[in-house]
């Protein structure tokens, strides 16, 4: 014959370990991973297409302004290194010495540029102040360090020495190039 | 004496037989039903608020979940790591990958994140389940999108198992 007291025990231990069961909740996890690639980009565009000094009247200005300077030679875009490893830079590529329309002969190098603006941290500019072209090479304008990302917004400016070349007109059409580059 | 046992194991029996059945346990089990791992973004660029992940790969994870009838509850949360470090160096903060959870329409259901961006070292929640809920046939797609603006440049690739998809019930 069972004893009820034992009986009632157990019940009681049975209700408690019930109760202990059914306080727990249930969890599942799906685990997954991401990938990411983000590339080293330049891009860049200049507000104008071409620098002019329309008249010049003497020869002893060592850095002649171009006429459009300050109105519209702003460099914009973006220039993306690779964090801790990358560099990048903005350079102007020449042509060989321009001939003019009576035969004179313009030396690229009494071409100058200057690149200025807002400093930025990871942006040098190289051409701070006016700097003399080379003939068929290029003059970097501004440098940048790994893992740079700030938008681009500077202004390249244009200088002759005009003392440097005789009286004539000179043109070229083309030749010139602001190159930019990121790794 | 004797009287009194019995009326206690009576009542014992009686609230283990009743009581039991009412609070069973949540049950949440689900698995991965379809997408592509990792979650991959292979050209991020610079002016994306939300990219889409490379072919538009989404991760659909489908299974059980029953939570207590009156006071249970359920949800299906994402968690994520802290940061991630590319290949170089450059941390990434998961705050920049965004998702949406939709699918099917089923009562006591909600599905609450729309573009909701995830918490760096923390969770978010992706379903919500009500008190009763009982389906063996959940299904939820994740969408990712990814902020690539303020993105340094490098390759970030998380362990298999930095990010989940949590699945509880009660």
């Amino acid at each position: 014959m069972t004893n009820p007291l034992r009986f009632a025990r157990f019940a009681f231990a049975m209700l408690i370990a019930g109760c202990s069961c059914v306080a727990v909740s249930s969890a599942n996890t799906v685990n997954f991973g991401v990938s990411i690639t983000k590339k080293s980009t330049a891009s860049i565009s200049l507000s104008t297409s071409t620098f002019t000094w329309a008249n010049i009247t003497d020869s002893s200005t060592t850095s002649l302004a171009a006429d459009n300077n300050s109105a519209s030679a702003n460099v914009t875009g973006s220039v993306l290194t690779t964090y801790s490893s990358g560099s990048g830079q903005i350079s102007v590529t020449s042509p060989a010495n321009i001939v003019g329309t009576g035969g004179g002969t313009l030396p690229i190098n009494a071409l100058q540029i200057q690149c200025t603006g807002t400093a930025q941290t990871g942006q040098t500019f190289n051409a701070a102040s006016a700097t003399a072209l080379t003939a068929s090479a290029s003059t970097t304008c501004a440098s940048y360090a790994a893992g740079y990302y700030t938008p681009i917004s500077f202004k390249l400016l244009m200088f002759v020495d005009d003392s440097r070349f005789p009286a004539d007109t000179y043109t070229s059409a083309s030749g010139f190039a602001l190159v930019a580059s990121a790794t | 004496m004797r009287f009194s046992a019995h009326v206690v194991a009576i009542c014992a029996l009686t609230c283990l037989l009743t009581v039991a059945p009412a609070l069973a346990l949540g049950v949440a089990s689900i698995s991965l039903s379809s997408g592509t791992l990792p979650v991959t973004w292979s050209n991020a660029g610079t002016t994306d608020t939300y990219l889409v992940t490379d072919s538009g790969n989404a991760l659909t994870v489908g299974g059980t979940m029953q939570t207590t009838a009156v006071s249970g509850s359920g949800s299906l949360t994402i968690t994520s790591p802290a940061t991630i470090t590319g290949s170089h160096g450059a941390p990434l903060s998961p705050a920049n990958i965004s998702v949406t959870c939709s699918g099917t329409n089923v009562s006591g259901q909600t599905l609450v994140a729309s573009k909701t961006p995830l918490v760096a070292g923390g969770s978010i929640t992706c379903a919500r389940y009500s008190a009763g809920f009982t389906s063996t046939t959940v299904s939820v797609t994740i969408h990712f999108f990814l902020n690539d603006q303020n993105i340094r440049v490098d390759t970030y690739l998380s362990s298999a198992a930095a990010f989940g998809i949590v699945a509880t019930a009660s």
